[in-house]
């Protein structure tokens, strides 16, 4: 079992990647509604990894979750991140790979698929 | 074919599939529709509006009745809510429904495959049955995907 943190600035969707997380047997520890929150609720919950929704509104400068990904490395260069998004944004999912993600899940999130990127994580 | 009938055909197959194979509330979805071109379009009392701006441009909704947004949102979560809570959270259901089904179909379209841009905004949430008219020198497309006793109202104008 590993400790996830859930970010979305949707509330159904926290809720419904929560579902999938807890059924596969994960804990989830914490969760974020934007950029900027995930930021202080990944120092304080100092989770395994992160599922991080990309386009979310910005907020005190964070502008979305490819800026999370960066700030996040910056405090465990080691963090590992997917990326969720519901668009095939070839260019930010790029960027966000090179600012250290480890991957990437289209939406609808797929319990299977969200299993098999988090065995990909090698925790 | 212009790209806003494009879009309703695509959004339209994408949505099926999504109620079947996602939501699981797709026994009940009838997988015959057809494009309209319309003067006004009655909404239900939960829709979702989506803006497109760049080489596509317009204004993509979806509607649905509060019992429909209801049964989506408890979808969503595998039925592990309150009934109260469920409420408050099925307009972001259709929005999130509207935004995934939209997001999956954009790379499909024509425009983009030919190296065209579009910018798509968040998803603005109404509540409320509200007509609207097309504007002069607009155009107005709907699709009535029939779900039970009503209707799933997919739209795009401009």
């Amino acid at each position: 079992m590993a400790k996830a943190l859930v970010v979305d600035d949707s509330k159904i969707m926290r809720v419904n990647v929560r579902r999938m997380l807890e059924k596969l047997g994960h804990e989830v520890v914490g969760e974020a509604a934007n950029g900027h929150e995930s930021i202080s609720e990944f120092e304080k919950t100092n989770p395994d990894f992160v599922t991080m929704d990309i386009t979310m509104p910005e907020v005190n400068g964070v502008r979305d979750g490819i800026d999370a990904v960066e700030e996040i490395r910056k405090i465990n260069s080691k963090a590992k991140i997917i990326m969720v998004t519901s668009h095939g944004e070839q260019d930010k999912v790029i960027r966000a790979i090179k600012n250290g993600a480890s991957g990437y899940l289209l939406k609808p999130i797929k319990e299977d698929e969200l299993k098999t990127k988090i065995e990909k994580l090698k925790l | 074919m212009s790209y806003h009938i494009e879009i309703l055909e695509k959004l339209s197959r994408r949505t099926i599939d999504y109620f079947k194979q996602d939501l699981d509330l797709g026994d009940v979805i009838d997988d015959k529709y057809e494009v309209l071109e319309v003067n006004n379009i009655s909404y239900h009392d939960r829709t979702v509006f989506i803006s497109l701006n760049g080489d596509i441009k317009g204004t993509v909704g979806m509607s649905v009745t509060n019992q429909l947004s209801f049964d989506i949102a408890k979808a969503f979560v595998f039925g592990e809510m309150e009934d109260e809570e469920l409420l408050e959270l099925a307009s972001e259901s259709v929005s999130e429904v509207l935004n995934v089904t939209l997001g999956n179909i954009l790379n499909e379209l024509n425009v983009i495959k030919n190296g065209g841009k579009v910018d798509i905004s968040t998803p603005l949430p109404m509540k409320g049955s509200m007509n609207i008219k097309r504007k002069p020198n607009g155009q107005m497309f709907v699709v009535n995907l029939k779900h039970k006793d009503s209707v799933i109202i997919l739209s795009y104008f401009i």
